[in-house]
């Protein structure tokens, strides 16, 4: 973990939203999906918090967020700034996603709001010729990643709440035929969402195992270093209550109290 | 520069130049700080939660996260921004004091950083339990206590809890006020032992929650605060003896000057340390200057 000044190198929109690309050393040897960075937004105290960013692409020497700028304060306020801007970054914190050689065909299940935490575990993984469903969940279509900014080989399975694309409602059917396909499971999203999950991987899978899903905590992540406890998450397990931000804010499904 | 703080360790104080405080001139033990910058209660955890860029050697000492006689775990903290800043709902959530010990004490007794003990707590038989426990603990050089304050503020009662602190533990005490106390509650407090003031408590804040449209209480901490403690910090300076600390709005050096200038003997840095991180170590150094 370290602060930084970083450099905003460009933009450019995917979908409704916008992904920037910052410079940062050693990026792709450091980071890994699911920590995170953050990002002090100018220089005065408004707002007040730096915004905490999943970063959405890691690359050798460089780090991609993406976001709504009008649901993500962090991304409208970097793409008010022009590129070349430096930015003050801390991190990589927290714990991220870990996804080990023997994980051959990866599900990603996202709530559009949560997705970026996901989509750096995209390239890498078919790097290593594994294979990978994106399972997405939005209000309406236009919420919804367009399907060219992913690669081909990824599966793309969406529902909308308002039935614009995909299913209607939430994933079901597709997302229980995936379940039983994975041999992991990348999840972000809100708790009922983590919820729902909890309840369908048994009917899928006989059981819930450990280490069969990984949850990104829905929790704000306010200080980021564990002194704020704003981030507190109960375990299901034995071992009481967790920073997300020191110990997640990845964590097995098996080990959070929703 | 190189001086031995009141615990006994070895207090190295990088900022070349900075002045070394004592907080309880009037304390067998002392409480001598390298320099007059702490970090406020739970800025840095139990000293486990420190910031990158934040160095904690650069300073005089911090103050810990809250430390009750039982683990306390009845409402998880929250934060929420505010126009000027931010309410932190952290109430004294901790595990316990033999907990906290058992996870932290050996981090204090490497610090250089003078580490003073955040005992929280209603009843002075609690205060004082947890008191004595902290004693005899090395790297431990003192201990801050918050003076209940609020409509039903009663001096009687916070002197019971200043002085409950005394009689177990042969440390300094160090008591942190609400902003409003009225002179009668700071009085009582000096009666009771208390080594030095802190100036003061986070003042209690109110937001709606827009979604949930429920009432959010906090104590509120922004730059907004600095006039506000170099106030009551002024009056208070014409007529307390003991050392007076500045707590709350410190969001850059020139608000430290201020407070020394009102009459305060050290400053603690508070919630601007998280979002940045070297500020603590700034102020420091333009208190050298």
């Amino acid at each position: 973990m370290q602060d930084c000044t970083s450099i905003l190198l460009d933009r450019h929109q995917l979908g409704r939203g916008f992904m920037v690309r910052t410079y940062w050393a050693n990026a792709e040897r450091i980071c890994r999906p699911g920590q995170f960075f953050l990002l002090r937004c100018g220089t005065g105290w408004t707002p007040y918090l730096r915004r905490s960013l999943f970063p959405a692409g890691i690359e050798q020497h460089g780090l991609a967020f993406w976001g709504d700028p009008a649901q993500d304060a962090a991304i409208a306020w970097l793409l008010a700034q022009p590129d070349g801007s430096p930015l003050d970054l801390i991190g990589p914190l927290g714990n991220g996603y870990v996804v080990h050689p023997q994980h051959r065909r990866l599900l990603l299940l996202a709530e559009a709001s949560r997705l970026a935490a996901l989509l750096a575990l995209v390239g890498p993984h078919l790097a290593r010729q594994g294979s990978v469903g994106l399972f997405l969940e939005a209000p309406t279509a236009a919420d919804l990643l367009v399907p060219a900014a992913l690669p081909p080989a990824v599966e793309y399975v969406t529902a909308t709440a308002d039935g614009s694309a995909g299913e209607t409602g939430h994933l079901a059917e597709a997302l229980m035929r995936g379940l039983a396909w994975a041999d992991l499971v990348c999840v972000a999203g809100s708790r009922a969402l983590m919820r729902r999950l909890r309840e369908l991987v048994p009917e899928a899978r006989m059981g819930l195992r450990h280490g069969f899903v990984q949850a990104l905590a829905p929790v704000s992540l306010a200080c980021g270093v564990g002194a704020c406890l704003s981030c507190l998450v109960e375990s299901g397990t034995r071992h009481g209550w967790h920073r997300a931000c020191l110990r997640g804010p990845v964590f097995d499904l098996v080990e959070l109290a929703l | 520069m190189t001086t031995s703080s009141s615990s006994g360790n070895l207090v190295q104080a990088s900022t070349a130049g900075a002045q070394p405080v004592d907080l309880a001139p009037g304390h067998k033990r002392g409480l001598l700080l390298s320099n007059p910058v702490l970090l406020a209660a739970g800025i840095v955890g139990y000293g486990d939660a420190v910031a990158p860029g934040l160095d904690l050697d650069q300073l005089g000492g911090f103050v810990t996260a809250p430390i009750t006689r039982r683990a306390w775990r009845r409402r998880p903290p929250q934060v929420i921004e505010v126009p000027g800043g931010i309410l932190w709902r952290r109430g004294p959530w901790n595990p316990g004091v033999r907990r906290v010990i058992r996870d932290h004490a050996a981090t204090w007794k490497r610090s250089f950083a003078a580490v003073i003990a955040h005992v929280a707590g209603d009843d002075p038989d609690d205060i004082a339990a947890v008191a004595g426990v902290l004693e005899d603990l090395p790297g431990v050089s003192g201990l801050e206590l918050d003076v209940p304050g609020g409509p039903r503020h009663d001096p009687d009662r916070a002197a019971d809890l200043i002085w409950a602190a005394r009689e177990a533990a042969d440390l300094p005490v160090l008591a942190r006020l609400p902003l409003a106390a009225p002179d009668a509650l700071v009085q009582a407090v000096l009666s009771a032992g208390a080594d030095a003031l802190v100036i003061a408590q986070p003042p209690p804040g109110v937001s709606v929650l827009e979604q949930a449209g429920e009432r959010f209480l906090g104590g509120l901490h922004g730059p907004g605060l600095v006039s506000l403690v170099a106030a009551r910090l002024g009056e208070l300076a014409t007529w307390v003896e003991v050392p007076l600390v500045a707590c709350g709005g410190v969001h850059e050096p020139a608000h430290a000057l201020t407070y020394l200038a009102a009459g305060g003997s050290a400053v603690q840095v508070d919630t601007a340390a998280w979002v940045d991180p070297r500020l603590p170590g700034r102020v420091a150094q333009a208190l050298s200057d």
